[in-house]
């Protein structure tokens, strides 16, 4: 049901907001649009479909912690 | 670019609704109990320097967003890398303040609907906000402040009709300086100094008003309403049972009843919630995607809203494993020590580096006019 969702989801963005983008070509905004759309997609299907995925959060408190103690 | 323009009424009130964001659920610093309404001051006195720095380098760069002052002073490198950290803050930001409201709405009312579902409807709003301009997000911030302030004043007075709890109060200022100042430490910098973001679109502001001004009463309405929240759930919580709330504003107004007609008006308080997740959450997608346009060059930043929202979902679904690594993550201290960084030491730096370059061409200027 999530994964419905969030297909659902990428294609109306697709459908309304990434193929006008496309017609006004505009090479940065395509390129820095699709990479985006992409990692975010990706993230979100594993999300989706239960995959844990690594937090970069660990990596911050990892990288904190000698000032913290 | 195109500058839109927001009065300075409506920036004061944009800045307030986004400190009051996700603190108001979180109801601040519990750490010190019945003492936890000193911090809610303290904090804003900690900051207030802070805030002056801030309106400084408005001042001197009246046209210019921090992205552009940051090129500018440091040139297309190091200003690059200046604007990469400060976009992965707002981004990793915009993450947390959704990652609160997703636990707070599966923890207080939807413990089945799965947290992605409620962030992704929620970032539909959020990005047609960022899309429709700063002018827009002016507007529907004074709207949604009237609503928390109607909020605030009546929970506050109905949370006083029943039993007399101002007892909980004490005693007073029973912690040691040292526990004061770390805790208004945490509120200095969650949410008071989270205010930095705003230089990313501080440009837009209406010629002709004080940058300090906006700043300081921004600062002085948050302060009070904190206060008054503070007081709201220390009065009718006590101590020990705010310092175990994951969310002690909620908490505390489920206990309201006027008389057994009203019951139940935690409702309103989490429409409430959720106005102001949105509107920090807005906030930080801004200044993500403004902070990305300037650092691949792109012309309008409202193009790539979509795909950076749906980013900082994903961001926000796999920054904590739980809610208690969230909560840990900033009463530990991780978040004070990690913000400090974009709050204050680039800040601090840019300032500095502004002021040598203006007092230089100063001097430069003087040099000309004497000459001629």
């Amino acid at each position: 049901m999530v994964l419905a969702v969030v297909i659902f989801l990428y294609l109306v963005v697709a459908f309304f907001d990434y193929i006008p983008l496309i017609k006004k070509k505009e090479k940065k905004e395509f390129v820095v649009y699709t990479t985006f759309l992409i990692i975010s997609f990706i993230l979100l299907f594993l999300i989706a479909i239960d995959i844990v995925l690594p937090s970069p959060t660990n990596l911050i408190k990892s990288l904190l912690d000698p000032i913290i103690k | 670019m195109l500058t839109e323009t927001v009065s300075g009424k409506k920036m004061i009130i944009l800045l307030s609704t986004f400190m009051l964001g996700s603190t108001i659920i979180l109801g601040g610093s519990t750490v010190l109990g019945q003492d936890s309404w000193v911090s809610v001051i303290t904090g804003a006195l900690w900051v207030f320097p802070i805030v002056i720095i801030y309106a400084r380098i408005v001042q001197l760069y009246p046209n210019k967003n921090i992205y552009e002052i940051c090129l500018d002073l440091f040139g297309n490198f190091f200003g690059k890398v200046i604007i990469f950290l400060f976009s992965w803050y707002a981004l990793h930001l915009g993450a947390l303040v959704l990652r609160n409201f997703s636990e707070f709405i599966q923890i207080s009312s939807k413990a089945e609907t799965p947290q992605i579902i409620v962030l992704l409807s929620m970032m539909v709003v959020i990005f047609y906000l960022v899309k429709s301009g700063i002018k827009t997000m002016g507007r529907w911030s004074l709207l949604v402040f009237w609503v928390i302030c109607l909020v605030v004043i009546i929970s506050f007075i109905f949370s006083h009709t029943g039993a007399d709890n101002f007892d909980n109060l004490l005693p007073f200022l029973n912690h040691t300086p040292g526990e004061f100042l770390i805790d208004s430490f945490y509120l200095f910098s969650f949410p008071y100094a989270e205010v930095v973001l705003f230089l990313t679109f501080f440009n837009s502001l209406q010629r002709g008003e004080s940058p300090y001004k906006v700043f300081l009463y921004a600062l002085f309405i948050t302060m009070i309403i904190l206060l008054v929240v503070a007081i709201r759930n220390i009065t009718l919580l006590g101590p020990e049972m705010l310092k175990i709330s994951f969310f002690p504003s909620y908490v505390a107004t489920r206990l309201i009843n006027v008389g057994k007609f009203l019951t139940k008006i935690e409702g309103i308080v989490m429409i409430n919630f959720i106005l102001l997740g949105i509107t920090k959450t807005a906030v930080c997608l801004l200044a993500t995607c403004k902070g990305i346009t300037h650092l691949f060059d792109l012309k309008d930043y409202k193009a790539i809203a979509i795909p950076i929202s749906f980013f900082m979902v994903a961001l926000a679904m796999i920054v904590y494993p739980n809610v208690i690594e969230m909560l840990e993550f900033a009463e530990r201290g991780y978040y004070c020590v990690y913000a400090s960084l974009f709050q204050v030491i680039i800040p601090l730096l840019i300032w500095i580096v502004a002021e040598i370059k203006n007092k230089k061409i100063i001097e430069l200027k003087t040099t000309i006019h004497k000459v001629h």
